[in-house]
């Protein structure tokens, strides 16, 4: 189950940012500016920092492997 | 000249890695998987160079040139995967695997002709992935030293066959290490130099938004929601699916390495994908307009896979031109190891040691390796001066199409589904493997931009959306069917 939202939340973020692409999903005020730097270049950082933190997590929680050989 | 220094050092450092990997020893588990004893921090760097090709440096860097910040799918993507890949199969092909996929795939399903199908499926994808290569290589060495394309993507081929040949996965992991490192340090010095030259960051995008705002929002590449879903799945499932990415969670000696490698390979790609959609690609946008840079057509000068070398070019003259080419090949060099490694161990270890019946010797098998790594390398060379002046783009798509299809769904069935059959998971895989192809040729990358037809018979480029549920309901529906499966365990 746990490995269940994981996946739906990995795929649910690249399919949320491929529908934006697509103009199918639209965030209000991603035109404008936030310290000179628009708004939906900071969305895509902030996309990819997400997941890789969520690799973080992954391996901390909810796979713990087994120590040792295999 | 700095460019050809670069170069000859790039070749000859990796040269005596591969002496000194082959001085470690020639046994089958040296060759193949390096003893298992390469680190999860060694492997992850060794991922990160294996997965960051052509593609990512120049490939996607020139398409930002056109598509702005619709290429985030493509540095998205790659995280997704690996984080899937961390979550779903990491740590159960450490504990399952030995030398290949088809060891994993008929762990449990002792079938012969599934050892095969994954043969067959390794080396179809990876001479894709090959190809699309040796091409971009073949083209970036020829023009960078005005030799001619049989030379340079002679030179690339030679290179990878000696890599693999004589230092087996010890020699391919430390070239992909060294290339990994070189290019984190390429990235983060020219988006420093990037962000100098435009006053800060404020600056680099002050300079972009008056004249091509539209870039910095969704919209550039006019993606259909089916391509765009289809391209997302695809690349993400699809790099789960990469034999020459899966072969390196058997060169860690436990779980826990196999999940630390992934862990540190999706943060230096990360590090990268964030530089060159944060600032590199902005800056091509910035800096790359001048006359000698782009033609009267709004299309980049020799091709859009040159927008970073532009970039290079402008910012730093033939010096910065030169040193980004050089690590460009390098990069290429540590892709192209990666795949032959994976080719020749399908093909010794799944393919012939098949139709041999297992009555082949190691010793034999690894003579077939050896050749298997020659030969791969002589049909490589040959295929990419056939296809030199070809749009290859679609080759890579291929690639990842094949591999969504085909070794995704079965890859996840056999860990995750104990019904599974063997007669269901090679009739899912071959269904996935004829409809990626079939529908990728009669779709618009080949249909109409190769063959010249007016309308493509299926209308999307990407066809994963549509394969991987097929493969999926071919297994289940062939396991349910058919006789009860074969535990072995």
């Amino acid at each position: 189950m746990r490995n269940l939202v994981f996946c739906l939340l990995i795929l649910g973020l690249d399919v949320v940012f491929a529908l934006m692409s697509a103009h199918v999903v639209s965030i209000p005020g991603l035109a404008s500016l936030w310290q000179g730097v628009p708004v939906a270049v900071l969305l895509g950082v902030a996309g990819i920092i997400a997941l890789v933190v969520l690799n973080f997590i992954i391996a901390a929680i909810a796979m713990p492997a087994r120590d040792g050989a295999r | 000249m700095i460019g050809i220094i670069c170069f000859v050092v790039t070749v000859v450092v990796t040269l005596l890695i591969t002496a000194w990997a082959g001085r470690q020893g020639q046994k089958k588990s040296q060759l193949y998987n390096a003893g298992g004893n390469i680190t999860g921090t060694q492997n992850g760097l060794a991922i990160s160079g294996d997965f960051m090709s052509a593609t990512t440096v120049l490939g996607i860097t020139g398409l930002y040139f056109s598509g702005g910040w619709d290429t985030i799918i493509f540095y998205l993507a790659p995280i997704a995967g690996l984080a899937l890949m961390l979550l779903l199969v990491a740590a159960p092909l450490r504990r399952l695997g030995v030398y290949t996929l088809g060891d994993v795939l008929t762990h449990r399903l002792q079938s012969p002709g599934l050892r095969l199908f994954s043969g067959i499926t390794t080396l179809v994808i990876s001479l894709f992935y090959l190809l699309a290569q040796m091409v971009g290589a073949g083209t970036l060495i020829a023009a960078l030293f005005h030799m001619p394309f049989v030379l340079a993507v002679s030179i690339v081929g030679a290179l990878m066959a000696i890599y693999v040949a004589v230092g087996g996965m010890l020699a391919a992991t430390w070239v992909q290490i060294v290339k990994a490192a070189l290019l984190v340090g390429t990235v983060i010095v020219l988006a420093i130099i990037c962000l100098a030259q435009s006053n800060g960051i404020d600056g680099l995008y002050a300079s972009i938004v008056p004249l091509k705002q539209h870039l910095l929002q969704p919209g550039g590449m006019k993606f259909d929601p089916l391509s765009a879903v289809s391209l997302g799945l695809g690349m993400v499932v699809g790099l789960v699916g990469l034999p020459h990415l899966l072969i390196r969670f058997f060169t860690v000696p436990d779980e826990r390495a196999a999940q630390q490698s992934v862990v540190v390979s999706s943060t230096i790609v990360g590090l990268v994908n964030i530089l060159l959609f944060l600032i590199i690609g902005p800056s091509v946008l910035a800096f790359v307009t001048g006359a000698g840079h782009v033609g009267i057509d709004g299309k980049l000068v020799g091709g859009s896979n040159m927008a970073i070398l532009h970039l290079a070019s402008v910012l730093g003259g033939d010096s910065l031109y030169g040193i980004i080419s050089a690590v460009a090949f390098s990069t290429i060099l540590a892709v192209v190891a990666g795949l032959t490694i994976a080719s020749a161990s399908a093909a010794a270890h799944d393919v012939w040691r098949t139709l041999r019946a297992r009555r082949s010797s190691d010793a034999e098998e690894l003579w077939v390796f050896r050749l298997s790594a020659v030969a791969l390398a002589a049909v490589a060379i040959a295929l990419a001066v056939v296809f030199q002046h070809e749009n290859i783009a679609f080759l890579s798509a291929l690639a990842f199409a094949v591999a969504a299809s085909t070794n995704f769904p079965v890859l996840i069935l056999v860990l995750y589904w104990r019904g599974l059959t063997a007669a269901g998971a090679l009739s899912g895989g071959f269904a996935g493997l004829l409809l990626s192809v079939g529908l990728i040729v009669v779709g618009p990358q080949v249909w109409v931009a190769i063959l010249h037809h007016a309308k493509p018979i299926f209308p999307y480029e990407y066809p994963a959306l549509f394969v991987v549920p097929v493969t999926f309901i071919v297994c289940f529906l062939v396991s349910k069917l058919g006789a009860k499966p074969v535990i072995t365990e």
